[in-house]
């Protein structure tokens, strides 16, 4: 019994060691995004892109709609993409073989029609059945497709696109109408210096949202949504933004991002044998730069330029956050020649590294640290110390980072127009260690072990429409 | 224990102090865009009555510095969108400057980043021109290449200010874009004052971005320059120059652009088949129809455009598609047809 104990205890030690330099690392990544923050708190966000609008040097884009069983979302995503600032683009939706109405809904709702259109050949994709183009919006395009999956369906959609530049958007999200303004800034200002940006993603549960724009920002009544919320403060203003200023961002979110077409097809295209497809381009796109030793950069601006719909209930978190889990894992496999390769510089060294013992690992060093807690409490194995302390260290690697994270969001764009939401998301913030962080830890445990399942799917996320949010979540 | 007891004190104050300073600053930003909008929604209208001359007094505006600065700010900002009277726009401007001034003055010497830029963009906004040898000092200050040293002189080139023409001239200052916005806001006299003081060979991309420039505004006064720009050594230079004719859709000289036709260099055979589109150039219909059987795909596509641009376009070209001796120009005759049957997109 006194081995078991001495083994917890240097185990609670060692994990305790790790919770330390993790949260250090978030420190570190909170100061890093501080600065930029602060220096532009008050400045006036329209007036940088005011001139783009009417530009002729504003590059048109492709957008890209990969969609999958999306007839609740799909019709308000197009029509908020319809309603973009933006002086020349073409929306192109890819029905990935939907099972459900999504082509029915596009082919009456935009009023389309079939068309021969020709489809360059830049990746073999599953077939693509048929071509409709919509009779009263020009720009709007479907395509009709095999099942190939979400990269096979981004892949088809790029080979069809026709401008230099595309955006790919999740079918369930919506963007600010200053969106693609908003990340075309960076590539049109550095002269194509940059290859490829994103900006904050943020969750449109309990907002209203009127004829596919979000006219007024609340907070959801659930705690499982306000707790996404606050987590993705925490990845976007913390962990991408802190990433992103010493150019080693591996994440460019599915949700919205903007590519350099003829990058992507020199790379390759989409990866459709990885779940995680965005990060998976990525890592690819940073590799090839290093390759090329190309001075092109990945941006991340900090603007919330998407909507996106957070599962709402356990089933669909549990499995998005899986899905999130595996995806990380393929990637970090499929690259892992690039860790701890100085020849990848800050990516190899630094990004690949946290990607792995950070953001992967994490959970299996958490799930240890709550297993010793009760080990601790319950049958008094672990010295108290030593369960004080992992107590303390677990609250404070959460609450206070989530805490943060809010503080930076009111620095930033305070979008929430009361007291009460502050208040809200503060008190849920606090209680993030108690229940939610350990969920978190179960499903990504359970999603390290199912890396081995080899079947790429899109998800099964249980959808309401975010247009249903006017009536309050 | 007494350290673990140490630790969740410190832990607690930590996150007290943080919620009572967030709460404190949401109330008090509240507070004040309650404030802002509602002394707005006052003195707009009055605004307007003093703009047309209808008040001669000015409006009360509440006495806290920074609020009455925000909300002049707003109001003009919103007046300038809507008032279209130059009268009222002289009004106005002669308030703006009164008002704003000396507190963008001091701002621009001691505000911090982003009250700088936000004062750089009213400014522009407001035109206020006698902020303008302000705003060349500032530039001074400032680093070359970063976001504030373009943002001001963006500004001081819509202040017309020579200044910026000196901003542009300098070595640091790169990109296309941001070259041809400074371009956009010059006056005309300020573009003369450039192109006499520009060096082509020192400035090769800032040459070719204001041919380009003066084509796209259609400054008649530059045409002569661009057309000497034709026979210039560098063929970047001679392309930019038949881009801006095309820009311009006229040119006093055509027949500089007919040696292009047979040029060794297919970028400018295909730019001459554009300008001979743009120019109407319909007696150039046979170098036209030889260069629907060139070696490059691109002069052969443009060739077919220009072709079917003119009056006779589509006999010229079912004429080609079945007579031409090339086969190339034959396939590129019927799929220029064809494309504009289907409406190709």
């Amino acid at each position: 019994m006194e081995i078991l104990s001495l083994l917890l205890t240097i185990t609670g030690y060692m994990i305790i060691a790790y919770m330390l330099v993790v949260g250090g690392i978030y420190l570190i990544l909170f100061f890093m995004s501080m600065p930029k923050i602060r220096r532009e708190h008050g400045l006036d966000r329209d007036e940088p892109i005011e001139e783009l609008t009417e530009s002729e040097d504003t590059y048109p884009v492709s957008v890209l709609v990969p969609a999958y069983n999306e007839e609740l979302g799909v019709v308000s995503t197009v029509r908020s993409l319809l309603a973009l600032k933006y002086p020349e683009f073409e929306i192109i939706v890819i029905n990935d073989g939907s099972k459900d109405k999504t082509n029915e809904k596009m082919l009456t709702s935009f009023n389309m029609e079939k068309v021969n259109s020709p489809i360059r050949q830049h990746f073999p994709t599953a077939d693509v059945n048929h071509v409709y183009r919509s009779r009263t919006h020009q720009n709007v395009w479907l395509l009709e497709k095999e099942n190939g999956g979400k990269a096979d369906a981004l892949n088809a959609g790029i080979n069809f696109s026709r401008y230099p530049y595309f955006a790919a958007i999740d079918g369930d999200s919506i963007l600010e109408r200053d969106a693609l303004l908003k990340t075309m800034k960076p590539i049109i200002d550095s002269n194509g210096g940059v290859t490829c940006t994103g900006g904050t993603v943020r969750i449109a549960n309990g907002s209203e949202i009127r004829r596919s724009v979000v006219e007024k920002i609340a907070l959801p009544k659930q705690p499982l949504a306000i707790m996404q919320i606050v987590e993705y403060f925490r990845a976007f203003l913390i962990g991408r933004l802190g990433l992103s200023r010493v150019n080693v961002l591996l994440i460019i979110s599915g949700a919205f991002g903007v590519f350099e077409k003829q990058r992507v097809i020199r790379a390759g295209g989409y990866e459709t044998k990885t779940i995680g497809e965005d990060m998976e381009l990525i890592v690819r796109l940073h590799k090839m730069l290093k390759d090329e030793k190309s001075t092109q950069r990945i941006e991340y601006i900090q603007d919330p330029v998407c909507w996106t719909e957070a599962p709402s209930d356990v089933k669909s978190l549990k499995s998005q956050r899986i899905r999130w889990q595996k995806g990380l894992a393929q990637t970090l496999w499929r690259h892992k020649k690039m860790m701890f390769n100085p020849k990848y510089k800050g990516i190899g060294l630094f990004s690949m590294p946290y990607y792995f013992f950070v953001e992967l690992l994490s959970s299996v060093f958490e799930f240890l640290g709550y297993f010793i807690i009760i080990a601790g409490l319950v049958f008094g194995l672990v010295n108290p110390e030593v369960t004080t302390l992992m107590i303390i260290v677990t609250i404070l690697y959460g609450s206070l980072l989530s805490a943060l994270a809010v503080l930076l969001e009111e620095w930033t764009y305070h979008k929430y127009r009361d007291m009460k939401s502050i208040l809200v998301l503060y008190f849920w913030a606090l209680t993030e260690s108690f229940w939610f962080r350990p969920f978190m830890v179960w499903c990504r445990v359970v999603g390290l072990f199912s890396v081995m399942k080899k079947k790429q799917t899109w998800g099964d996320m249980k959808r309401k429409g975010i247009e249903e949010e006017q009536k309050g979540a | 224990m007494m350290w673990a007891v140490w630790l969740i004190v410190i832990f607690v104050v930590l996150q007290l102090v943080l919620l009572v300073y967030l709460l404190l600053m949401k109330s008090r930003a509240l507070k004040y865009e309650k404030a802002l909008q509602h002394h707005y929604e006052q003195v707009l209208p009055q605004m307007v009555s003093y703009a047309s001359g209808e008040k001669q007094h000015l409006p009360e505006f509440p006495s806290g510095h920074h609020l009455k600065t925000a909300i002049i700010e707003k109001v003009l900002d919103r007046l300038a969108t809507i008032t279209e009277n130059t009268g009222e726009q002289a009004r106005l401007q002669q308030f703006a400057e009164q008002e704003l001034l000396p507190v963008y003055k001091k701002r621009l010497r001691k505000g911090n980043w982003a009250e700088r830029m936000n004062t750089l963009y009213f400014i522009e906004d407001l035109q206020l021109s006698q902020m303008a040898d302000a705003v060349d000092a500032h530039i001074n200050r400032l680093r070359p290449g970063t976001e504030e040293h373009r943002q001001a002189v963006r500004t001081l080139a819509t202040l017309g200010h020579t200044g910026a023409v000196d901003e542009l001239l300098r070595e640091e200052v790169s990109g296309t874009v941001f070259r041809k916005e400074i371009l956009r806001r010059l006056p005309e006299e300020e573009l003369r004052h450039l192109v006499n003081r520009l060096d082509a060979d020192n400035h090769p991309e800032l040459y070719q971005a204001l041919l380009v420039h003066v084509g796209e505004r259609g400054l008649l006064e530059f045409l002569p320059d661009v057309e000497r720009a034709l026979s210039h050594s560098n063929m970047e230079v001679r392309l930019k120059a038949m881009k801006s004719i095309g820009a311009y859709q006229y040119m006093n000289q055509p027949e500089l652009i007919h040696p292009f036709f047979h040029s060794e260099h297919w970028e400018e055979r295909m730019f001459a088949c554009k300008t001979a589109a743009v120019l109407s150039l319909e007696n150039r219909r046979e170098e036209l129809l030889e260069l629907l059987a060139d070696r490059e795909w691109w002069v052969r596509y443009a060739a077919a455009e220009a072709l079917q641009s003119f009056s006779d376009g589509e006999i010229l070209l079912e004429y080609a598609r079945h007579n031409h001796e090339d086969r190339f120009a034959r396939d590129m005759a019927a799929r220029t047809l064809t494309a504009k049957a289907e409406g190709e997109r």
